[in-house]
């Protein structure tokens, strides 16, 4: 055995981690060999010296000291939900603040929208009963060109009713800001913008939600509900906008791929599943009762795939760091378990 | 260190609970800012930085996980945020551990070394080196739980705990040699 390897063992031996036969070994080098029978005494020192170093406290009351801060915690509701601070949203937060506000100058009344706000009502209706995926006639391309219009009414429209909402939603979130001021009052700020704009449906990259034409309070889960079970019984019920972008999600979603913030169904459709904040709930397709809802993770689920059977929902947590932990959810036994890698 | 049941309760929305917890593991947070940051003032601040984050957070603590360590990833984490911030450091040797020098062992005499010596050898480490070592003899974790604490694998926690304490004794040799004592 070289040097170097006994370096390893008195190391270890620092930590009591030998076992006999190893201590035995490295005994007897060290009679032999005073290199490291010199080392070895001055790394028990060391470690001696380090074992006894003051067992310093806080010159006052850390406790007593943030007793302030933890009752404004306390008075904004609960913000353990907040999300573990992400400097990439930390950055976004402030974009998003701004163009929103650009917005709401654009546009500031939502009366004068009104009419654009039917006119894509009709439209969308029109798409509704022909679906742009009907062969290319006549008919067919004059459906392509009206649902152009429509995507742009509906644009419109959708940006109105945001803005009444975002600019409530804005001073609510800069007073909050303002009152916290702790580290984590960015990373919540943002959690609630995440809120308000999923209920809102805000999400520039699909223009063609359904629910931004819809009054911002109608809830975002019964609306996709709808969607899935019964397309056109759920759009006439709430005079939607239905278009092709609508479409395309309700079919990927039917083959549980959909992004990570919509609801994912199971593939005999019987439950439908969609993460909200640190957990899971699992829905009953049927009647979009709360059948599950697992417990709260170190981070936000996503990557929600059911298997074959329909009787698993497997997803993934991003926990600190990068690191992701991977569940499995069985719907026949209710167990939420860790899986192994 | 800190009642299970107490934790429960703290997890269930008893705020008294909560405040008694954090009570119980402030030095404890303190402790380890002090000695990664090696700053009064800093130290101060981290500490209460991550006990805010502890109060905020106590709903994402799940048993699986030792509550010691828990809260141990949640301060070094700030610190090493902060330390990051503030001050470069040597690079330690990530080769192979070997002798640095050849030890003149002949009338070396063991003796002592100042505790401003070892605290100011420390503060030559890196981040998470030096990280190893406060949980290693301020909080008295074993491999395993430096390995939670700092979300490292265990080899790795094994490796910076011996080339840290190779370094050090290094450090202090010379220390003691040049008799550069504080």
């Amino acid at each position: 055995m070289n040097c170097q390897e006994v370096m390893e063992l008195m190391q270890r031996q620092l930590d009591n981690d030998l076992d006999e036969n190893e201590r035995e070994v490295l005994m007897s080098h060290t009679r032999q060999c005073p290199d490291c029978a010199a080392m070895f005494e001055r790394l028990k020192l060391l470690s001696a010296e380090l074992t006894s170093l003051p067992k310093v406290m806080p010159s006052y009351s850390l406790v007593d000291a943030i007793m302030p801060q933890l009752e404004r915690i306390e008075l904004h509701g609960q913000y353990e939900a907040a999300a573990e601070p992400d400097s990439s949203a930390k950055e976004d937060a402030p974009e998003i603040l701004s163009r929103r506000t650009k917005r709401s100058r654009r546009f500031p009344s939502m009366r004068i929208m009104g009419g654009v706000i039917a006119a894509g009502i009709v439209a969308g209706l029109f798409l509704v009963t022909y679906p742009p995926s009907s062969s290319p006639d006549l008919g067919g391309l004059k459906l392509f060109s009206s649902s152009e219009s429509d995507a742009k009414a509906d644009k419109i429209a959708s940006t109105s009713a945001q803005d009444t909402y975002s600019s409530a939603s804005t001073s609510e979130v800069r007073t909050e800001s303002m009152m916290r001021n702790n580290n984590d009052s960015k990373a919540d700020a943002m959690n609630d913008l995440d809120e308000y704009s999923s209920k809102l449906g805000m999400d520039s990259s699909a223009p063609g939600n359904p629910n931004k034409g819809l009054p911002a309070t109608k809830p975002i889960d019964k609306a996709s509900s709808d969607n899935s079970s019964n397309a056109s019984e759920g759009s006439g019920k709430q005079g939607l906008v239905e278009d092709p972008a609508a479409e395309l999600n309700q079919s990927v979603s039917g083959k549980g791929l959909a992004a990570s913030d919509s609801s994912v169904y199971s593939l005999n459709g019987q439950y439908y599943a969609r993460a909200e904040g640190y957990t899971i709930k699992i829905y009953a397709a049927a009647d979009q009762s709360l059948k599950f809802e697992t417990t709260r993770k170190n981070g936000k689920p996503a990557n929600l795939s059911w298997s074959e059977d329909s009787e698993q929902l497997t997803y993934e947590v991003q926990v600190e760091k990068g690191a992701i932990e991977k569940y499995v959810f069985d719907v026949l036994s209710g167990e939420d378990t860790k899986a192994a890698y | 260190m800190v009642e299970p049941g107490l934790i429960r309760l703290a997890q269930s929305g008893d705020r008294d609970a909560l405040i008694t917890l954090l009570r119980e593991i402030e030095t404890h947070v303190y402790r380890t800012a002090y000695y990664i940051l090696n700053n009064e003032q800093d130290a101060l601040d981290a500490a209460q930085e991550a006990l805010i984050r502890i109060y905020t957070k106590i709903g994402s603590y799940e048993e699986k996980a030792q509550f010691k360590t828990w809260i141990q990833r949640i301060v070094t984490n700030i610190c090493i945020d902060k330390f990051r911030r503030n001050k470069p450091t040597v690079s330690i040797d990530e080769h192979d551990m070997v002798f640095h020098e050849k030890q003149n062992v002949e009338d070396e005499v063991m003796s002592a070394y100042a505790v401003q010596d070892i605290r100011s050898a420390i503060d030559k480490l890196p981040e998470h080196h030096r990280a190893v070592v406060v949980l290693r003899y301020l909080q008295d974790f074993s491999y395993n739980e430096i390995a939670d604490s700092l979300d490292l694998p265990l080899n790795t926690v094994k490796s910076y705990l011996f080339r840290a304490r190779q370094q050090l004794q290094t450090l202090l040799h010379d220390y003691q040699k040049g008799g550069v004592r504080g």
